[in-house]
């Protein structure tokens, strides 16, 4: 193995062969100080200069003034500034290059956390979220009970004030037992002489029964237009799930009401139906009413 | 929605939307008679029992003028929970003596 000379340059070390080869020096720092200066005064052994320069390299004379080893090299201070200069741009070069993909990664993930955040919610139904996954109550739910088990279910309806539309159930009230499936009518009546966008919702008493209640199509959260003067009757297909039978905290339930209450489409100042797209991107009402409605107004 | 407030509460009510969404409307009255023959079995049998098998069956006539007229998405009536068009169906055989 060919002893390669080192020179020790205030404690820098140059792989002087490689210098030699190819004008490039490996260099970890580099002093202003011009180097030939430090080398014109021989140190002292006893020198804090000393030590480095005797630091025991392979095949080096540490006592050989260091110009004169430079010279014997070929290496030059401006050799030394420019591979100093090379090696700084490099690595500025470097942490640039790191910075910015750092930025376009951000960048790129306050995008995608959109999409990426309600398909979350759709998936989990995360704070709320309905489940819209298309038909989820599969057919064995919706067996009927093979217990005595009956559930009146009576029809309320109501309206809100701003909506001149006169809306009725057409039963009172209709008995099921628990995963049967039940069909019940209302009527609404458009009394005014214009167009309207009405927008239904509902409500089930008591509280409690409200996770064992599903509705299988019924004509809630949808905006309903009824030409002026117009009548139509709307379906609620539902059913009571079969499990609400062995939940013992439900014994006591006999009798639900359930409440469909209509509300105008909220309308901007020119008249124009606005509507809001919800978190699984449907279309909606802006103004779909999520708390309990007062029954008997 | 109120984020947090209602935690730990069991109570509050979340109406959550139909399975199968919103019916369309029956502008035109389509399929109003086999609704008022549903309405008049109901209201005949006083709703002191179950819904009377007769008349699921005549739900089950409303809701294929639905299908037939495009007012509803077909499908088959095991997904309805409704008897089938064939003989043996599931909602005959609860026995109507038990109440």
């Amino acid at each position: 193995m060919p002893r390669i000379p080192v020179i020790q340059i205030h404690s820098y070390r140059v792989s002087a062969a490689r210098c030699v080869r190819q004008r490039r020096c490996e260099l970890r720092h580099l002093s202003t100080s011009p180097i030939a200066s430090a080398a014109e005064h021989p140190t002292a052994k006893d020198s804090p200069h000393a030590t480095m320069f005797n630091t025991p390299a392979s095949g080096i004379d540490a006592n050989i003034p260091l110009a004169k080893r430079m010279k014997e090299l070929g290496i030059t201070v401006g050799d030394l500034q420019r591979e100093h200069a090379r090696r700084e741009q490099l690595k500025n070069r470097t942490s640039g290059y790191y910075a910015l993909s750092l930025l376009v990664g951000t960048l790129a993930l306050s995008y995608a956390s959109v999409p990426f955040y309600r398909l979350l919610c759709q998936k989990t139904g995360w704070a709320g979220t309905p489940i819209a996954e298309g038909a989820t109550i599969t057919p064995d739910r919706l067996i009927p009970v093979d217990s005595n088990r009956k559930i009146i279910v009576r029809f309320e309806s109501d309206v809100s004030r701003s909506l001149p539309w006169k809306f009725e159930p057409l039963q009172r009230q209709v008995t099921v037992t628990p995963g049967e499936t039940a069909l019940a009518f209302f009527k609404a009546t458009n009394l005014s002489n214009q167009d309207i966008i009405g927008v239904a919702t509902y409500n089930v008493t008591p509280d409690q029964i409200a996770p064992y209640f599903s509705k299988i199509q019924c004509f809630c959260f949808e905006q309903q237009q009824l030409r002026a003067g117009e009548q139509v009757d709307m379906p609620v297909f539902f059913f009571i799930d079969p499990d609400f039978d062995i939940d013992p905290q439900m014994k006591h339930i006999h009798e639900v009401v359930l409440n469909y209450t209509f509300f105008k489409a909220k309308t901007n100042a020119s008249g124009q139906y606005l509507t809001v797209p919800d978190a699984a991107g449907n279309e909606i009402a802006s103004q779909i009413p999520i708390a309990v409605s007062s029954s008997g107004a | 929605m109120s984020f947090g407030g209602a935690s730990g509460n069991a109570k509050v009510f979340r109406p959550t939307p139909p399975d199968r969404g919103s019916f369309p409307l029956d502008h035109d009255g389509e399929c109003q008679a086999h609704m008022q023959v549903y309405l008049d079995c109901l209201r005949s049998s006083r709703s002191r029992e179950r819904v009377p098998p007769d008349c699921r069956l005549l739900a089950k006539e409303y809701l294929s003028c639905r299908m037939e007229r495009g007012l509803m998405l077909k499908d088959e009536w095991a997904n309805l929970g409704l008897p089938e068009d064939k003989k043996g169906s599931r909602v005959a055989d609860v026995p109507e003596n038990r109440s």
